[in-house]
């Protein structure tokens, strides 16, 4: 990261958008306190990353082609995990696993080791495992890698679904068309600093957003 | 830290191992193979009660350092640590939480191992539960010292070869008095008389267990 500026607002749907090493991954891990800046402040709902790290592990929920899911537990066995280490009562769990599970399409499967769920249905309990701490802000990272074409859409879907409920939604992605699909606002993002950035109509008033993204990174 | 939090790791952990059993397999495996070799090798010899400590705790460390480095390697290599990492759960509780697990997981290998090694070497033991209590705290010891060493070996691609090359060193002078001990306690020695070298032992779980719990925050960050 070098002299990176900015500010995504509570219930924004925003995109980093950038090539291979343009430093989208470790923007998120410093947003989600996985890695501590070395120079700059970052806030997230308001809090440190460095100096409040748990507080702002409450308010995010993340999910990214890696599904932190253990494939030896069952779908529910794993959401019961995180939302214990989320600090949520048994009763808590047991009606937002049932109640999410449902929203994801997996029910059916809440018994089921994840180890037999397709890269589709363990992304989408990914997404599960995010929210179910019901976090003000949704990060995601190049989550739909590998997904088909039907899984993408049940993505997308459960993904809109957290938008229009308030949350901010920040997606990391090279994927333009899934930017122009979830976001209102990006972020052009190459070796480090943004390039360029705002609402997505504006961005891409002078052409396709694809020529303006080819056009800052290279 | 929050016992809850802790348990709930460790009872987690339990779960995946008790379910896939890819560990204490293994780990039950090599100490039953090691046995038999060391019978057939001594046989019914008298020797056994003078080196048997020694023999118990090259079976109990090896199969140790096999399971209870497995305990976060296996939670990096599946990219689950992240994942609890990002909770807001104190880095305390995860270690401690994985101490538990390893704790109960080399508590089933020590009474097994234990039990087979004194059966398949014809070894008399007067005090059983002496000699079961002064291995089990220098189990706790080790159990301590490798869950924390096998985090700072993390990110190292030769992690499994760099575990015991800075495991050694450290749990050295734990495993040697826990090796008299436990020597003594098999030649008929009483509580009263390897009182010093139990106090040994607690300091030194106390002083390890203190050192990871100051410095395991800045080792699991990287």
């Amino acid at each position: 990261m070098d002299g990176l500026n900015l500010e995504i607002l509570a219930g924004d749907s925003f995109a980093l958008i950038g090539p291979n090493g343009a430093g989208k991954t470790t923007l998120v891990k410093i947003l989600s306190t996985l890695l501590k800046p070395t120079l700059g402040t970052v806030c997230v709902s308001g809090y440190d990353v460095t100096l409040e790290p748990e507080e702002v592990r409450k308010r995010i929920g993340v999910t990214s082609h890696n599904t932190f899911l253990y494939d030896d537990l069952t779908a529910k066995e794993n959401l019961e995990f995180y939302g214990e280490l989320y600090g949520l009562n048994k009763d808590e769990i047991e009606k937002k696993v049932d109640l999410l599970l449902k929203k994801a399409n997996l029910r059916l499967r809440a018994h089921d080791q994840v180890s037999n769920f397709s890269r589709g249905m363990k992304q989408r309990l990914s997404i599960v495992r995010a929210i179910i701490c019901d976090p003000d802000i949704l990060i995601l990272d190049e989550p739909s890698t590998g997904l088909d074409v039907a899984s993408k859409k049940k993505f997308y879907e459960m993904v809109r679904e957290q938008n229009t409920a308030g949350k901010t939604i920040l997606l990391a992605t090279h994927d333009l068309r899934e930017v122009e699909m979830l976001c209102t606002k990006a972020a052009i993002l190459d070796k480090g600093k943004i390039q360029k950035s705002g609402k997505i109509k504006d961005l891409k008033s002078d052409g396709l957003l694809e020529d303006v993204f080819t056009e800052l990174t290279n | 830290m929050k016992v809850r939090y802790i348990l709930s790791v460790a009872k987690k952990d339990l779960r995946v191992e008790f379910r896939s059993k890819h560990t204490i397999n293994f780990m039950f495996l090599f100490s039953l193979l090691t046995i038999t070799i060391f019978s057939l090798a001594l046989g019914f010899s008298k020797v056994v009660e003078d080196v048997g400590a020694g023999l118990l705790w090259v079976i109990l460390l090896f199969t140790g350092m096999m399971g209870v480095s497995r305990a976060f390697i296996r939670e990096k290599e599946l990219g689950t640590l992240e994942g609890i990492r990002l909770s807001p759960i104190d880095p305390e509780s995860i270690l401690i939480g994985k101490i538990v697990y390893n704790l109960v997981l080399m508590l089933l290998v020590e009474i097994i191992t234990f039990l087979l090694f004194i059966v398949m070497l014809n070894l008399h033991v007067e005090n059983i539960p002496l000699a079961i209590f002064v291995l089990t705290l220098g189990i706790f010891g080790f159990v301590v010292v490798c869950s924390m060493l096998s985090v700072l070996v993390l990110n190292a691609k030769t992690r499994e070869l760099l575990l015991p090359v800075i495991l050694f060193p450290i749990a050295f002078p734990m495993i040697s008095v826990s090796i008299h001990a436990l020597r003594d306690v098999f030649l008929g020695s009483g509580l009263s008389d390897i009182s010093g070298e139990i106090v040994v032992l607690l300091a030194y779980i106390i002083i390890m267990f203190t050192v990871s719990f100051l410095t395991f925050g800045y080792a699991l960050e990287g």
